[in-house]
């Protein structure tokens, strides 16, 4: 039994007021609010360790270490991973770059990606290789048939988004993952949309390197991982080089820790991680398949509500099959700035408005940007029925 | 359509425009000069009480509020009954803006979505009819010139303020551009007034290639008006003066958006050789007052109602109080005594220009930015302009900030301009113990930039003890 209403005790921030009425976040793509538990596990450290990691031996160290290293744990826990294929990154962002550096890609490269993905799935294949892009269909889709299309002799990965950050649409990337493997193309899964709405198992899916980021997990920000095959981190050098990655260094040479810590050069960000660590357990806590059911639950209720909102244009318009509570809409002939504003003030409900960083996909909607509802596991039914009316209620005056 | 068509529809169009608000601003203009003060004020209590009963009828939260402060349309009968009328305040305005505060079908009464730059502290959203958003500087043009079309306007003011009134002038003829576009548009000057220059994110810092391209733009088109930002328009006159530049010969300079100090007006008048008037206005109202030749500010009775309440009372002639401001024209959404954060100093007697209506005799800047000084002087206001006076006519100053820590604690920073006159901060210091008090302090310190707000406007003057005293 999934009860919203005693997991909404335990984030803080949901008793916000603001002018003497409750706060609706529903940005939660953008970064998702956090638990009592990773604001406390946060707060230990500070309190009572402070302490850098790997590298001392006097208790408070020791601790670190221990308490770092379970942290790790949980989150390979979380995805079905081994713990030393868990590389501790500042985001997704940085753990996509990373991969692309393994790769050691050259223009000669390609790479093939939906028009949908979020730029940090875009850009640091556009920056080193060659990118081929796959369009969605009418409903925002994208098939393996369309990666198979576009791939070529020379293309080295399938850069696939999980779930889209606009539209909330689920990519079949198990399927289009077993396609690549036949055609022995690498692949990579941005799961920063995806990891607090899904049940992930690294090994079912096949893929090469997953990416995702603390903060849209219910953790801190500032901490991300990259799931890479652990061939891939055995056999590649770093990204970064320095303190606490190397096991002996010389005058003219240094031997490299195996990974994970190989790949972890400098202080790590600790508290982020320790919190990261508390986001996973919470999440395992409440059971990933629980999750998935409360995620489609809101997931159902947000598109219905919004497709009754006359006014609105979803993007897009209609798209059945598996999504998560994520819907992009522009209202009227408001610009979306606007829109966002009014609903902050006189609504009291937090979206996000802009390209949403994938701007290839708005311009494909022919849109210059759009509101965007996200939503979360703690987020509720009734609160999509508030949204609902505000968004009529503003689109009967103004849209 | 091919593009010749297109262009002559487009300037037939921005023709047609010209002189229909050239005819509605002379039609104005007579009627301040021919009307009485009495018939002035009768006709616009007239508009008011049709505002009101409107509001009343149609729009909830005047429903709630005036049910709330028992008020009915029909008790409203004289203008001492006004003050029965609970104020409308911004953040009223948004917590209720759209769905409670808006009114009527779009399809029937068309309106456009604005959004205040921020500079009293948020910004705001608003409606306001679409026939209501005159090309407001024309009124002061016609003032300065006698004419309107074929009158060359340039205006320079903050990135946020180009971009509202770009959009908002597209439909009347003016255009934002780039300053290498400039060239291309010479004929902009024989078909539009208003030419809005690019603007930059920090005027007071501006990189002298941009300054350098601004004057060559402003002497390529040649205007009659310089109008925009006094901050801005005081930069570029500093730069001017510094880089020994051919000063562009313009008719007038015409200020807006932001507080005309003393000594930035006496800046554009030293370096432009010309006079310098203010037009008061608020992106929500529109435009409240012009400046006229006797520098006194005529409130366009037609359009607003305007009030000046100093402790919940009509304030006095020559006592500055709150701005309360009523929009005439705006049914969509009334904004019906509205507290517009500004303070203004009321005007007395009739003016020798021979117009009409209410005069306000200054606009003394914002009024969360007053300075209450310690001491024997304690209860004593002091608005930003009244605080400029200190610094005006001081030698060697680009900009200032004043800031009241605590009640007799004063950091003022100073941006040398890099002229030759010395700066003597001995003189700035005894000048300010004179205005805030014998046993304030002040430290003084100079600084190689002075930063804008987030709205990208300066905010030279700010207590962080008091607020909005008046």
């Amino acid at each position: 039994m999934f009860d919203v209403a005693a997991i909404r005790k335990e984030f803080p921030a949901l008793q916000r007021q603001l002018s003497g009425r409750p706060v609706i976040f529903a940005d939660n793509a953008s970064t998702s609010l956090k638990p009592l538990c990773v604001i406390q596990a946060v707060d230990y450290y500070y309190r009572h360790l402070c302490a850098n990691v790997h590298r001392g031996v006097n208790v408070l160290a020791q601790e670190v270490d221990t308490l770092y290293e379970d942290a790790r744990g949980s989150i390979a826990s979380l995805i079905h991973a081994r713990p030393a294929e868990i590389v501790f990154v500042r985001n997704t962002t940085e753990g996509i770059n990373l991969a692309a550096h393994l790769l050691g890609l050259t223009k000669q490269d390609d790479i093939v990606c939906s028009l949908a993905e979020h730029h940090s799935n875009f850009l640091p294949w556009l920056a080193r290789a060659n990118v081929r892009c796959v369009v969605p269909d009418d409903q925002g889709r994208v098939t393996p048939r369309a990666f198979l299309e576009a791939a070529t002799p020379k293309t080295k990965l399938f850069a696939l988004g999980h779930v889209s950050n606009v539209t909330g649409i689920v990519s079949p990337v198990a399927e289009i993952i077993q396609e690549a493997r036949k055609r022995g193309i690498l692949t990579l899964v941005d799961a920063a949309q995806s990891v607090t709405h899904m049940p992930l198992d690294v090994k079912a899916l096949g893929c090469d390197f997953l990416a995702f980021s603390g903060h849209k997990m219910l953790g801190p920000s500032g901490i991300g991982v990259l799931w890479a095959r652990e061939e891939f981190l055995q056999s590649r050098l770093p990204m970064l080089f320095g303190g606490g990655m190397v096991s002996s260094v010389s005058a003219d040479r240094f031997q490299v820790q195996p990974p994970p810590h190989g790949f972890e050069a400098g202080t790590p960000n600790i508290e982020g991680t320790l919190g990261m660590g508390a986001a996973a357990e919470f999440l395992m806590g409440l059971g990933m398949d629980n999750v998935r059911q409360q995620s489609r639950r809101l997931a159902e209720a947000l598109v219905s509500q919004v497709a009754s909102v006359s006014g609105l244009r979803a993007f897009p318009q209609n798209s059945p099959g598996d999504r998560v509570p994520i819907v992009s809409f522009a209202v009227g002939s408001m610009s979306p700035d606007d829109a966002a504003a009014i609903l902050c003030n006189r609504y009291n409900i937090m979206v996000r408005s802009g390209v949403h960083c994938a701007e290839p996909l708005v311009r494909h909607f022919g849109q210059k940007g759009l509101v965007r509802v996200s939503l979360c596991l703690y987020n509720t039914v009734e609160e999509i029925e508030y949204i609902a009316e505000s968004l009529s209620a503003l689109c009967s005056v103004l849209a | 359509m091919n593009v010749v068509a297109r262009v002559a529809v487009s300037a037939a169009r921005r023709a047609y425009d010209c002189y229909r608000y050239y005819f509605y601003w002379r039609a104005q203009e007579k009627m301040y000069r021919r009307w009485s003060s009495e018939q002035l004020k009768a006709a616009q209590w007239e508009t008011f009480r049709r505002l009101l009963g409107f509001a009343y009828e149609r729009i909830p939260f005047y429903q709630d509020k005036f049910s709330k402060a028992g008020v009915t349309p029909e008790g409203i009968r004289t203008p001492e009954d006004l003050l029965r009328i609970p104020v409308l305040t911004k953040d009223e305005i948004r917590q209720n803006f759209p769905d409670r505060l808006v009114e009527g079908n779009r399809r029937f009464h068309p309106f456009q979505i604005g959004q205040t730059s921020g500079s009293t502290g948020e910004s705001l959203h608003f409606v306001r009819p679409e026939t209501g958003w005159h090309r407001t500087i024309g009124y002061s043009v016609l003032l300065r010139t006698g004419r309107v079309a074929n009158i060359p306007v340039v205006s320079l003011t903050t990135p946020q303020c180009t971009a509202a009134s770009c959009s908002l002038h597209d439909q009347e003829g003016a255009h934002g551009v780039g300053l290498g576009k400039c060239q291309k548009v010479w004929f902009l000057r024989h078909l539009d007034q208003v030419v809005e220059l690019p603007s930059s994110e920090s005027i007071l810092c501006a990189p002298s290639r941009y300054m350098e391209q601004l004057v060559g733009v402003i002497s390529y088109l040649a205007p009659c008006i310089l109008y925009g930002d006094p901050v801005y328009l005081g930069s570029l006159a500093l730069y001017l003066k510094k880089a020994r530049k051919p000063i562009p010969e313009v008719r007038c300079i015409v200020t807006s958006f932001e507080l005309l100090t003393g000594s930035l007006r006496d800046r554009l008048r030293d370096v432009f050789g010309c006079d310098v008037y203010t037009q008061y206005g608020a992106s929500e109202v529109s435009d409240i007052a012009n400046e006229c030749e006797h520098h006194r500010l005529h409130v366009r009775a037609n359009i607003v109602m305007v009030e000046a309440i100093r402790h919940g009372v009509p304030a006095k002639p020559g006592e500055i109080g709150r701005a309360v401001v009523t929009d005439l024209e705006n049914y969509n959404m009334p904004l019906i005594r509205y507290d517009i954060g500004d303070l203004i100093e009321v005007g007395n007697g009739p003016c020798p220009c021979g117009r009409n209506t209410d005069v306000i005799e200054q606009v003394h800047g914002r009024a969360r930015d007053v300075i209450t000084p310690a001491g024997a002087d304690k209860g004593r206001a002091l608005t930003p302009l009244q605080v400029d006076e200190v610094f005006r006519g001081l030698g060697g100053i680009a900009a200032y900030r004043l800031v009241q820590r605590s009640e007799n604690q004063y950091d003022i920073t100073i941006m040398r301009d890099g002229l030759p006159d010395n700066f003597d901060s001995r003189t700035l210091e005894g000048r300010c113990r004179a205005m805030f008090g014998q046993g304030s302090h002040f430290n003084i310190t100079s600084v190689d930039e002075i930063k804008p707000e987030r709205s990208k406007k300066y905010r030279f003057v700010y207590s962080q003890v008091s607020a909005g005293a008046v």
